[in-house]
């Protein structure tokens, strides 16, 4: 048997711009937990009544498509090929996605800065409020995809394990038959009226822009398997919980958290789940912010208008709002029709854009990565423990030595060491 | 070649000393010819030199030149004896080496007799452990270097010396493991050290405030420890030590902020009573951090989150006191921080009469006036305890705090919580070295968890952290292993 021999210079430290897929994974958390279940169930609640919960399985649909198209696109490392060749309709959807990202942020800044300081944080001064929430979004968004990942590294499990606390200690009414009917309106409306929760949709296009380093677990798939799981079954829980009433629901994560059987002993457990959702959408909306900035860079070559603009429009856009729901309203208009749209195509158009490039500049694309691949060269020669207290110059022997040794050619003596 | 008289000599000397009294210049004839022997009274062994220097050249027929060889002959020295230009020769009589001069030479002789006053080797005080190792560094470099040298003895050990400081021409000693230490890290700390240009380094901390990636920072950017096995054990890992003369601290690099949760002791006793500790370490410096400021969110803004029972034992505990929570508890920590310095800086007969009145005086009766409530002094005095569970962050714990405490005054927990997210964003981003500050949680960095929050058996700890470079990754061989 061979002595054991390990890489070195294994490099944790990655670049800007490349993540783990354990941090992909906490980012996809934080995005679908704190999109998903902040205002959409009530709004949708208001059309689909007993249907939410298949409403809301039908959307997890269509984002696991727009995943997978994604994570395609970002397998292929086809972003940086496209941006070496100056690809201008890559520039094109680039753009149009950096447009789309600012309107996604305001409207979800919008309205989770509305909604916190008017319901969950009467005793702040809202203009404070909104500052306070914007300051961290920025510097984040600003520090880049390694800040925003490491932060939802350390927030991410925490908050899943107190979510999952609890659900496990949920002690409410439930009624499960609340799910049913299936279709509680017509079939035709129930698939034409989906697309108008567009702006709901699309929220790892962002990951395009980065380059993900694989663990040896598949931790992308696992959070976005987990995180689609948990949505669904706080939908279904909160649906069986609160029935119609669930319309007038605004934040289900927070609500849900209300029923637990610890609340009469150490006091109300929302704020559990109250500050995972704030720290969660945070880390969300930073990552937007982040995604619009990089988007920006490729679409002009750099960030700065992007790093202007979207802080200028979210926080002229809450100071302008005069509550949530009229944000939720304005979103589930034409509005999210048009954003639908584009969240759909845009993986379609990356993908097609990245199929294109690899087969028109696949000559290239090999001596490309190489120049991109941000790891120093591995040292497969590094010493390891076998020559430990050998006299420098003699190293080299004694491994061999030891090799033999151990390859069975030569036995080591009676009583020597 | 200049010849060099005595009596023209020791006067320049002497000026070049501003005339000081603690100079001496011992004359002597040897065998015909004149010679002067040059010290610093105090910081010279005399005994050595009387007896190994001086009686021999006394008892001597026969010196002249060439007298390197002469000296050698004819002294029992055990080290080399340098030859300086008689004109650069007030550097190393002050630094307590004795200069030995011959009338008509221009070279001077350098023996190295020094003797540091120092203190004994013992257990330091911010340090203590119930079982494990009980030495600690002390202030004289040599004794520092030779219990790592004991400790370490492998030929790979290595120290490299560095002189800093215009005026104190400190010995700074940087210690690594070759094959271990990542050269990268080693080069860049040691050229790090070569450039600095300061007039004396009175502490190890002038040398780790030049280490620091980020100057204004107020987060600890390297690891301090006065315990050679900690050194040792850090040295292993592949990090990189830095040892200060006339300082028993000392410096590892990099780091990483976990490193303050983790303590010698862990590794002397049970895996899972070491996790327990470490759990409550962390449990400490959370409550350090955060009591205060929850307390106030909780009592300005949140009452309504409390249970009703509690809630009425503080109202209870809380009415009539003039000020508003906010104020009273920074009242409360402002006079807690003054008892504290106040301790620290008292002589020690004093100390219990301060603690009678800083805990039954001042605690007892402002809470009988009502000036202040008995819930703040509690929850003060559960920070002060917390803090000291991750002692070398005792001032980034302090500073932590009295953020919080303000912020959750202006805004409650929703400021609270900001303010976390961009305390860990901003540790996110920062970097030792090359070396992720959060690792390895962020990013997580899997097979270093063996020795996180929780941690596993030394014996299955197998590789160095992959959190530090290193150029040699193995800990355990499989086929040593029990």
């Amino acid at each position: 048997m061979k002595p054991a021999r390990i890489q070195h210079g294994i490099y944790k430290n990655l670049p800007n711009d490349s993540i783990y897929n354990s941090q992909a994974s906490c980012i996809i958390f934080a995005l679908g937990i704190a999109f998903k279940l902040s205002a959409l169930p009530g709004v949708i609640a208001q059309n689909y009544h007993s249907s939410t919960l298949w409403a809301y399985l039908m959307m997890s649909a269509v984002e696991l498509v727009i995943c997978a198209l994604i994570f395609t696109f970002v397998r292929t490392r086809s972003d940086g090929l496209l941006r070496a060749t100056n690809n201008k309709a890559y520039k094109l959807f680039c753009g149009i996605c950096a447009l789309w990202l600012i309107a996604k942020g305001t409207f979800y800044f919008s309205y989770c800065a509305a909604y916190l300081a008017t319901e969950q944080f009467g005793g702040v001064e809202p203009a404070l409020f909104y500052l306070l929430l914007l300051a961290p979004i920025i510097y984040l968004g600003v520090k880049g995809s390694r800040a925003i990942s490491r932060t939802a590294e350390i927030f991410v499990p925490v908050f899943f394990v107190i979510i999952v606390l609890n659900l496990i200690f949920l002690d409410t009414d439930l009624d499960i038959g609340r799910n049913l009917p299936v279709f509680a309106i017509e079939p035709k409306d129930f698939f034409a009226g989906l697309p108008r929760y567009g702006l709901w949709l699309g929220d790892v296009i962002p990951f395009a822009f980065l380059r993900i380093k694989n663990k040896r677990m598949p931790y992308a798939s696992g959070g976005i398997a987990i995180t689609f799981l948990l949505v669904n079954i706080i939908i279904f829980l909160g649906v069986a919980t609160y029935g119609e009433a669930l319309i007038t629901v605004t934040d289900l994560l927070i609500r849900i958290a209300g029923f637990n059987q610890l609340s009469l002993d150490i006091g109300r457990m929302e704020w559990t789940n109250l500050f995972a959702v704030i720290a969660l959408s945070i880390i969300s909306l930073s990552f937007l912010f982040y995604g619009c900035t990089a988007a920006t860079e490729r679409a002009v070559g750099f960030s700065l208008p992007a790093k202007i603009i979207f802080p200028i429009v979210v926080i002229c856009c809450v100071l302008f709002a005069q509550s949530s729901q009229e944000i939720a309203q304005f979103a589930v208009n034409v509005t999210g029709y048009v954003l639908s749209g584009i969240a759909v195509a845009l993986p379609l158009l990356f993908v097609a854009a990245g199929v294109y490039a690899r087969r028109k500049y696949g000559g290239i694309f090999g001596c490309l990565d190489s120049e991109y691949t941000p790891h120093p060269p591995l040292r497969p020669e590094a010493p390891d423990s076998l020559a430990d207290n050998v006299l420098a110059g003699m190293k080299e022997e004694a491994e061999q030595t030891q090799t033999v040794m151990q390859n069975g050619s030569l036995k080591p003596q009676e009583g020597e060491q | 070649m200049r010849n060099v008289k005595i009596d023209e000599f020791i006067p320049k000397l002497k000026e070049t000393f501003s005339q000081s009294d603690d100079l001496k210049c011992r004359e002597l004839t040897v065998a015909g010819t004149r010679c002067v022997f040059c010290y610093i009274d105090g910081g010279t062994d005399k005994l050595l030199l009387e007896q190994n220097i001086i009686l021999p050249l006394r008892n001597t027929a026969e010196f002249g030149p060439p007298y390197l060889d002469a000296l050698n002959a004819t002294v029992t020295y055990s080290e080399d004896i340098t030859m300086l230009p008689v004109s650069n020769c007030a550097g190393a009589v002050a630094e307590g080496d004795v200069a030995f001069m011959i009338d008509g030479e221009d070279v001077s002789y350098v023996f190295s007799l020094r003797k540091p006053e120092k203190r004994a080797v013992a257990e330091p005080p911010t340090s203590s452990v119930l079982k494990g190792p009980r030495e600690g560094f002390i202030e004289e470099l040599k004794t520092n270097l030779s219990i790592m040298r004991r400790r370490l003895k492998t030929p790979d050990f290595t120290v490299k010396f560095f002189q800093v400081g215009r005026y104190s021409t400190t010995t700074v000693s940087v210690l690594y493991v070759r094959g271990i230490a990542d050269m990268n890290i080693v080069n860049q700390i040691c050229e790090k050290i070569s450039r600095i240009d300061i007039d004396g380094v009175i502490d190890s901390a002038y040398i780790t405030s030049y280490m620091q990636t980020k100057k204004n920072s107020f987060f600890l950017q390297a690891g301090t420890t006065e315990k050679p096995d900690v050194a040792e054990a850090k040295l292993l890992e592949g990090r990189v030590v830095i040892l200060v003369d006339g300082s028993p601290i000392a410096v590892t690099l990099p780091y990483l902020v976990f490193e303050d949760v983790q303590d010698g002791y862990d590794y002397y006793s049970a895996d899972w009573r070491a996790s327990m500790i470490r759990i409550f370490r962390i449990m400490g410096a959370l409550m350090t951090i955060l009591l205060p400021g929850a307390y106030i969110a909780l009592q300005t803004y949140h009452f309504q989150l409390l249970p009703l029972k509690f809630l009425m034992t503080l109202m209870a505990a809380t009415t009539g006191i003039p000020f508003p929570p906010p104020i009273e508890m920074l009242v409360v920590l402002v006079l807690f921080e003054i008892l504290n310095q106040a301790s620290l800086r008292m002589p020690r007969y004093l100390g219990i009469s301060l603690s009678v009145v800083g805990a039954i005086v001042l605690g007892d009766t402002a809470v009988k006036s009502g000036l202040i409530s008995s819930p703040s002094v509690l929850i003060i005095a559960l920070s002060a305890i917390g803090i000291f569970c991750v002692p070398d962050q005792v001032g980034t714990l302090s500073i932590l705090r009295l953020l919080f405490l303000c912020i959750s005054a202006v805004t409650g927990f929703v400021g609270m919580i900001i303010l976390a997210i961009i305390i860990v964003a901003y540790l996110a981003s920062l970097e030792n070295f090359g070396t992720p500050y959060l690792a390895p949680y962020a990013p997580r960095i899997n097979p270093d968890l063996q020795d996180g929050i929780l941690k596993t058996g030394t014996s299955s700890i197998e590789r160095r952290p992959y959190s530090i470079p290193t150029a040699n990754r193995i800990r355990v061989r499989k086929n040593a292993k029990h």
